[in-house]
């Protein structure tokens, strides 16, 4: 039962940064394949500010998700310039950047030794360290992602977005400035993906530079094809069904050297399926084309 | 009054000029035909005035505005509206949906509204929508509201880039080619909808390439070839000018 | 032409290339090319060759790329398993010294086969009737199938030639270090890299580029430490990016449709 739980909770944290990837990516057609990044840095803040400074994680959690917010920011630049695969290089470049500088500058995280003993939450006193009390958290969290993410893409706002993503040249022409509304997705997407990661830290109370890699932001992207694109109930679909697959996988009972790579290959099998013969994943109007 | 002035606009390309020193300038509330033979700089001549790109040498205002250096959608804000000869509508929303975004909200499209004002917004949405039904209706695509882009015809998809640009409440518009490869029912709707418009105050600069056409609707007509003007003036006088029937020697001769 | 895709598809090929550790360091060199290259030719048939004849866009093509990517990787982690191979060859010699640096005759024999076969690929493009055909449909499919050229089978030659060059990159790579399932990740990634400083469509922009590469981490580790690598790399590509997309040597930039 426990383990059921803890599955919801990572299940939850995963929604928030597959739906915050597809208001960047589904909505306005950015392929940004750094996600993880943001999550990274919200993460990393919060940790730090709680191990190092004692500070509380409620204000740890504002401090990881403006921090995120600012590479968001920053990250929209390469966005306003660069179009297609050049763009999604350089936000893989921004990821292995900051993934790098996670796991090289040991003197401020530890390197791959990772952060240990993060503090968990704490609400008048009471400790959230049991899953149950996590999963509310997480729930509440949840709930407020969506509903803010809704407002954003179900409205002419989002509306803007698609037309960013269907032919920005032809939305310029009818007096819109891209240029805004990308720095905008940009930071809210980033905010998010922060929020996520300052969740996940002090959840797991242990937190290294490899759950942040390319690979996940890859295995966040997948959740969001996975689940439709432009459809934020299809992100919540695709990171639970991405979080329960490999789970599934563990009941096989198989040896945890097979269980691995067996779990990155359902990924890229999946990937190369979805690109094949339903790219609009399954709820998705958008189809990439 | 001349709501368009364009003078001595050079363009390069790599060393190749695609237009020499063009100048004319557009009176409000007429139609001007814009043709020459293929590669003459038309559409690179567009592409100046709707702001894609910059001319190395000389300046085009509109009401008196230099827009020469300005972004797309500064020179759109101003009221210049423009579509593109392949239609560049957008295509997995909706026919509805390509109207309203040419439309711009008071509230709609900055994320504090749309986070906690919207009721606001939703009602706005609800008034966007019913003047987007009336462009809809100006061009004939009302029933098709909910259809998706993709899925209409060539000859719907030009009228829905027409409604669009419509939409803008543009006082100029510089379509290109509005008339290339539609049926003759679509054809007589496009020139009926551009009389209008013009009856209404609004401005067209177009290209085309159908001589009859451009005789029937314009008023004025300019010639471009090769990246000049070698004509100017009032469709008869164009059409007989030794040099137009030259520069069409061996082209289309439609009339 | 997608040579994203190549790139993608044919830096993972290095594991496959290196998963023979045989004795006879030649005859596995050439059965790694060769297994290479067909691994290669078949991925095109199997996802490539579809998705082009839909017109996928090349997004889609790069998504479809990683996947493939990812499920080889870690097929080869199954069969291989996860730890760390070497290519035993002759006993460890000192290496010759030569100004003031360090060489050992395989460092020597790795450099010399890459001028080699770096000489080798550019006559082949440039002067032979075939390389023109690649480059033809390189530039246009439609125009080149028009002119007799086949373009499937000019792109199955490519995926061929390019998977089993990967292949030997891989063996060479391994000889002076480890092979481990994730090697094909980092060359990935320092290949498109490379071919971004130097120029896509240039081949000798590619050379450079790798060559450059090679340089600016490798100095840049001199002076901080050996884990900065990837970081220096990515940092280089995005600077590129933003401010000389073509690259150094590059012919073609994205042209923006109008």
């Amino acid at each position: 039962m426990e383990y059921l739980i803890h599955i919801l909770v990572i299940s939850g944290i995963y929604t928030i940064l597959s739906m915050s990837l597809n208001l960047i990516v589904g909505y306005t057609g950015l392929p940004a394949l750094g996600h993880a990044a943001f999550a990274c840095i919200g993460a990393y803040t919060s940790s730090l500010l709680a191990l190092r400074l004692g500070v509380s994680p409620w204000i740890g959690l504002v401090a990881g998700v403006s921090l995120a917010v600012v590479t968001g920011f920053v990250s929209s630049f390469p966005a306003i310039r660069l179009k297609g695969d050049y763009l999604a290089l350089a936000t893989l470049g921004l990821n292995v950047i900051i993934y790098g500088i996670a796991k090289n500058w040991v003197s401020l995280t530890r390197g791959p030794m990772g952060l240990p003993g993060i503090p968990p939450f704490s609400i008048w006193g009471l400790k959230i360290t049991e899953p149950w009390q996590y999963l509310i958290i997480v729930l509440i969290f949840d709930f407020l992602s969506f509903f803010f993410l809704w407002r954003i893409a179900e409205s002419p706002f989002g509306r803007l977005l698609k037309g960013i993503r269907e032919d920005e040249k032809a939305i310029q022409m009818l007096g819109v400035n891209t240029v805004r509304y990308k720095i905008a997705v940009f930071v809210v997407g980033a905010g998010f993906a922060g929020l996520a990661g300052v969740l996940y830290a002090h959840y797991i109370t242990f937190i290294d530079p490899s759950s942040f890699t390319v690979m996940e932001s890859i295995t966040v992207l997948l959740m969001v094809i996975l689940g439709g694109m432009a459809n934020l109930y299809g992100s919540i679909i695709g990171a639970v069904a991405l979080v329960v697959l490999p789970e599934i996988l563990r009941f096989l009972g198989l040896p945890s050297s097979v269980a691995a790579p067996l779990r990155q290959m359902t990924y890229g099998f999946l990937l190369v399926v979805l690109m094949l013969k339903r790219p609009q994943g399954i709820l998705g109007e958008y189809r990439i084309r | 009054m001349k709501i368009l002035d364009v003078k001595g606009i050079t363009k390069e390309f790599d060393g190749i000029k695609a237009l020499r020193d063009v100048s004319f300038s557009l009176e409000k509330g007429t139609i001007t035909a814009l043709i020459g033979p293929n590669g003459a700089g038309k559409t690179t001549l567009l592409n100046i005035l709707s702001g894609f790109l910059r001319p190395e040498k000389g300046e085009a205002y509109f009401r008196n505005k230099k827009i020469t250096a300005l972004p797309p959608f500064k020179i759109a804000k101003m009221g210049i509206a423009r579509t593109f000869q392949n239609t560049r509508l957008f295509l997995q929303i909706t026919v509805l949906e390509n109207v309203l975004l040419a439309m711009r909200y008071e509230n709609g499209e900055n994320l504090k509204d749309v986070i906690f004002k919207r009721n606001r917004v939703l009602k706005e949405d609800r008034e966007k929508v019913e003047q987007a039904m009336e462009f809809l209706e100006f061009v004939g695509l009302a029933e098709k509201r909910d259809e998706l882009a993709e899925n209409l015809s060539y000859g719907q998809r030009k009228l829905l880039e027409l409604a669009r640009a419509l939409a803008t409440r543009a006082e100029l518009f510089l379509l290109d080619e509005p008339l290339a490869g539609v049926f003759p029912e679509t054809k007589k709707k496009i020139m009926q909808l551009m009389e209008e418009m013009k009856s209404k105050g609004m401005t067209i600069l177009f290209i085309e390439h159908i001589i009859g056409i451009v005789a029937d609707i314009s008023d004025r007509v300019v010639v471009l070839k090769h990246g000049e003007k070698i004509a100017d003036g009032i469709p008869s006088e164009v059409f007989s000018d030794k040099r137009v029937i030259e520069a069409y020697l061996g082209g289309e001769y439609d009339t | 032409m997608g040579s994203y895709v190549s790139y993608s598809t044919f830096m993972m090929l290095p594991k496959v290339g290196s998963g023979s550790v045989v004795i006879a360091l030649v005859i596995a060199t050439f059965a790694g090319m060769i297994v290479a290259g067909i691994v290669g030719v078949l991925i095109d048939r199997i996802v490539y060759y579809p998705l082009r004849k839909r017109g996928a866009s090349d997004l889609i093509l790069l998504l479809a790329s990683f996947g493939v990517f990812v499920l080889i990787q870690n097929l080869i982690q199954l069969i291989y398993g996860a730890q760390i191979l070497t290519i035993r060859t002759w006993p460890v010699k000192e290496g010759h010294h030569i100004l003031g640096a360090v060489i050992t005759n395989v460092q020597i024999a790795i450099l010399i086969t890459s001028i080699v076969v770096m000489v080798v690929l550019w006559l082949f493009v440039q002067k032979t009737k075939f390389g023109k055909a690649i480059r033809a449909v390189s530039d246009d499919p439609v125009g080149a199938s028009v002119v007799g050229i086949n373009p499937e089978k000019i792109i199955m030659i490519v995926f061929f030639t390019g998977s089993a060059l990967a292949g030997l990159a891989g063996t060479l790579i391994s000889l002076e270090t480890n092979i481990e399932p994730s090697m094909g990740f980092n060359a990935i990634l320092k290949g498109i890299i490379a071919a971004i400083i130097g120029g896509i469509g240039s081949f000798p922009g590619a050379v450079l580029g790798g060559v450059l590469l090679g340089f600016a981490e490798n100095f840049g580790i001199w002076k901080i430490q050996a884990g900065w690598k990837d970081t220096i790399a990515f940092a280089i590509l995005i600077l590129f990016l933003l401010f000389r997309p073509q690259g150094i040597l590059g012919t073609q930039v994205r042209t923006e449709r109008e």
